[in-house]
């Protein structure tokens, strides 16, 4: 059974961390925020292992994540999560301020769920989080995770 | 008869003719005399008969015998007559003469009066008669000889004349040949030495005006034409032989067993000769002395040669081939072209080849093509290098987009807690120092994207299809809708129509100008905002927009689309001024152009033109407009 109001947030720049969680929070929009710095955490997560060998079991109700990232960038962890039969159904959102075609062209083939830019003004950005945060965690029906 | 010689014929004809006359001549003569000698004799022996029947009716009445034959005697003096015989009343035989003549020689019984020729006699009985027949008398006149004698005597004389005539006809023949002869035989003896020595200089003598004068005079003209026309033909025969010894190309002869009849001086050159005289000797084997390969590298043996294909048929023409000589440092790249020559009844006669020197066009081809690669590689390289440079920009476009904005997006959204936490309870100094930092982090954002799509602008390729207006102009008015949406905007959109443009690029200068008519009627209550087309002949397609916002002074429009060039402050208007420098650019780039005008307060007009190239009929497939 899964936590419905966990989000995974992969996010390298420790700013973009305090803002988007100054967000999320402000809102409400979660129980839990998971927050890894790269996609390598990010991976170790959704499997369990690593140092998250113990964690709580289920997944997250939403993965929001950076593209620019060390170690394994967004697009990796996203093909991972849309490659994984258990974890596919999971929504996936990218996080991010690349408006280049070729990545959101990328993304898209590989399964996201979403693709936000960030905005450079803050209100604007707290309130697309918000939104999201609403959006896929509360709105958005999806099958029973496991 | 005709290969008689003419003089013979004309001394026989000549002769021909006499002897032709003089016999018909001599013969009617003679038969005449014949005929008259006969009747002459006749009547001689019937006078006489007569005489000596008159003498002899006495002896026959009186039986005389011996009279009777004494009157027969005197026939002697008549040496010819070779029987005489006095026949009585009853046919007996009375008396005869001569004595020595038995009765059987002389008829037995009494024929007709008259005298009559019997083979060679002439003879015939006279009757006696005095006062009634007392008998008859019988002659005989023996003519063999006599006609003898006639006919040689006459003979004699017809030769003697036909000797005579024949003379003079000799003579006579001998003047005509000097009249007739003679001028033909001389024109024949001219004709001979004019065909012996080929030399027409030479004319015939006239001898005379007659028919052959004036043959004499047709055939010394002929003489005269022929001349003439072997002195034009030799003329003409040394022009062409200038000609072809000048060309620069080269050219050969062969007869169609392959030996080569003529080469000149520019093909004696090409195959390395100086002079005739230096290839003469080689001329049998000029094959073997050369070594020819086709451009491709195939060495070429006798039977595929240029020549030998000519011979067989083939018409070439600029084949190229080089061509080495044997045994010395020579080689040179030739065009060879040549034909078969044929008479005007189609038969083979010679092949001629021609020659052209291409060593050095060869050897600047070659140069050519490897410049053209050398040139293709340096081409293709820069091409890489371009791309790579390309690449490069973009790559620092993209860190641009994705780096830079993340630190903006900090100072913004730290600078925005700080407010939600603090603001409240700052000075209003500090309030303001905080504002000024969070609007900074906004216009650096603005500016940053700007210029992204600026720079993006720039390096794009134009990619031309069919836009229709309409549908792009309403989409960006849709764009603006959280801006608009709480205004009144009359929208005045005349009729747009479809057009060749980069949809892309086209949407950028569409939302700019909108997006600054929206921007710039925001104080205004009521805003009209007008986009209109119009189609010139001079600047093709002429778009508006017009809006009755804040307007600009028209002292400073040539700033407007300069890049970074405001003419509002900031306070008033936000921007970033590069709006106006995208869409000037864009337009340049689709070869129009842009200018505004504007009056300040009342409001402003933003014009651009796109040249109507290739203009397409409104399509049922739905434009591209995205």
């Amino acid at each position: 059974m899964n936590d419905p109001h966990t989000i995974l947030l992969a996010e390298d720049n420790a700013h973009d961390v305090e803002l988007t969680m100054a967000a999320l929070t402000e809102h409400n929009v979660a129980n839990e925020i998971v927050v890894v710095n790269d996609g390598a955490q990010a991976l170790d997560y959704l499997y369990a292992r690593g140092k998250f060998a113990g964690r709580k079991a289920g997944l997250p109700a939403l993965a929001l994540l950076d593209l620019k990232m060390p170690k394994v960038d967004g697009l990796e962890v996203l093909r991972v999560i849309k490659e994984d039969e258990k974890m596919r159904a999971m929504p996936v959102v990218m996080l991010t301020s690349s408006r280049e075609e070729p990545d959101l062209v990328r993304a898209y083939q590989l399964g996201v769920n979403s693709y936000v830019l960030k905005p450079v003004e803050f209100q604007a950005f707290v309130d697309a989080v918000k939104n999201l945060g609403v959006y896929w965690t509360v709105h958005n029906q999806r099958p029973g995770l496991r | 008869m005709r290969n008689i010689p003419i003089r013979r014929r004309l001394t026989l004809v000549t002769l021909g003719i006499s002897l032709t006359v003089m016999l018909l001549m001599r013969g009617t003569f003679f038969v005449y005399e014949f005929l008259t000698f006969r009747e002459t004799t006749l009547r001689h022996l019937s006078s006489l008969a007569q005489v000596l029947a008159t003498n002899s009716t006495a002896a026959l009445a009186f039986q005389n015998q011996d009279d009777a034959r004494e009157i027969l005697t005197a026939v002697r003096a008549e040496q010819h007559i070779v029987a005489a015989a006095i026949y009585d009343r009853s046919g007996r035989l009375f008396a005869k003469y001569p004595d020595s003549l038995s009765q059987a020689e002389l008829p037995a019984k009494v024929g007709d009066p008259g005298f009559r020729f019997e083979g060679t006699n002439l003879a015939g009985f006279q009757p006696i008669s005095e006062k009634g027949r007392l008998g008859a008398l019988y002659l005989r006149l023996e003519m063999g000889e006599v006609m003898r004698e006639w006919l040689w005597g006459s003979l004699r004389i017809a030769l003697a004349v036909m000797g005579v005539v024949l003379v003079i006809a000799w003579l006579l023949s001998g003047w005509v040949q000097t009249q007739i002869s003679d001028p033909i035989l001389a024109l024949a003896q001219t004709a001979q030495v004019v065909s012996e020595r080929r030399d027409f200089t030479v004319r015939a003598p006239k001898l005379g005006d007659d028919e052959v004068g004036r043959l004499a005079d047709s055939f010394n003209q002929m003489l005269g034409q022929i001349e003439e026309q072997n002195r034009a033909l030799r003329q003409q025969e040394n022009r062409l032989q200038t000609i072809i010894e000048n060309l620069d190309e080269g050219l050969l002869v062969a007869d169609m067993n392959g030996k080569i009849q003529h080469l000149n001086r520019a093909a004696l050159e090409l195959h390395g000769f100086k002079s005739l005289e230096e290839c003469r000797p080689h001329m049998h084997e000029f094959g073997d002395l050369f070594e020819l390969t086709t451009t491709a590298g195939k060495a070429l043996p006798l039977e595929q040669r240029p020549l030998a294909r000519i011979l067989r048929g083939q018409v070439l023409h600029d084949w190229e081939i080089r061509i080495r000589r044997r045994g010395a440092a020579w080689e040179r790249v030739l065009s060879y072209g040549g034909v078969l020559v044929k008479d005007t009844e189609g038969r083979p006669m010679m092949a001629v080849v021609t020659l052209a020197d291409i060593t050095e066009r060869k050897s600047a081809e070659d140069e050519i093509m490897r410049l053209n690669n050398s040139l293709e590689r340096r081409v293709a390289e820069r091409t890489a290098e371009l791309e790579a440079a390309n690449k490069e920009l973009e790559s620092f476009s993209y860190s641009v987009s994705h780096d830079l904005r993340a630190p903006l997006r900090h100072i913004d959204g730290f600078a925005q807690l700080l407010n939600k936490r603090v603001g409240q309870s700052l000075a209003e100094v500090d309030k303001r120092y905080l504002n000024n930092i969070i609007n900074s982090a906004k216009g650096l954002g603005l500016l940053i994207d700007e210029l992204l799509a600026f720079s993006r602008m720039g390096r794009a390729e134009l990619r031309q299809s069919d836009v229709a207006v309409r549908v792009m102009v309403d989409e960006t008015i849709r764009e603006f809708q959280p801006e608009t949406q709480q205004r009144q905007i009359e929208w005045r959109i005349g009729a747009l129509p479809t057009i060749q443009a980069d949809p892309a690029m086209l949407r950028q200068v569409w939302r700019n100008l909108i997006g600054n008519a929206i921007k710039y009627t925001r104080q205004r209550a009521a805003t009209t905002i007008e986009i209109s087309h119009q189609q010139t002949e001079n600047e093709g397609h002429v778009f508006a927009v017009r809006d009755n916002g804040a307007g600009f002074d028209m002292q400073y429009a040539a700033k407007l689309f300069g890049v970074f060039q405001r003419l509002h402050h900031a306070n008033e208007f936000e921007g970033t001024g590069i709006g106006l420098a995208n869409v000037r650019r864009i337009i340049l780039r689709h070869g129009g152009r842009t200018w505004a005008e504007g009056e300040v307060g009342v409001g402003a007009t933003f014009y651009f033109t796109l040249p109507a190239l290739r203009v397409s009929a409104a399509k049922s497939a739905p434009a591209l407009s995205s």
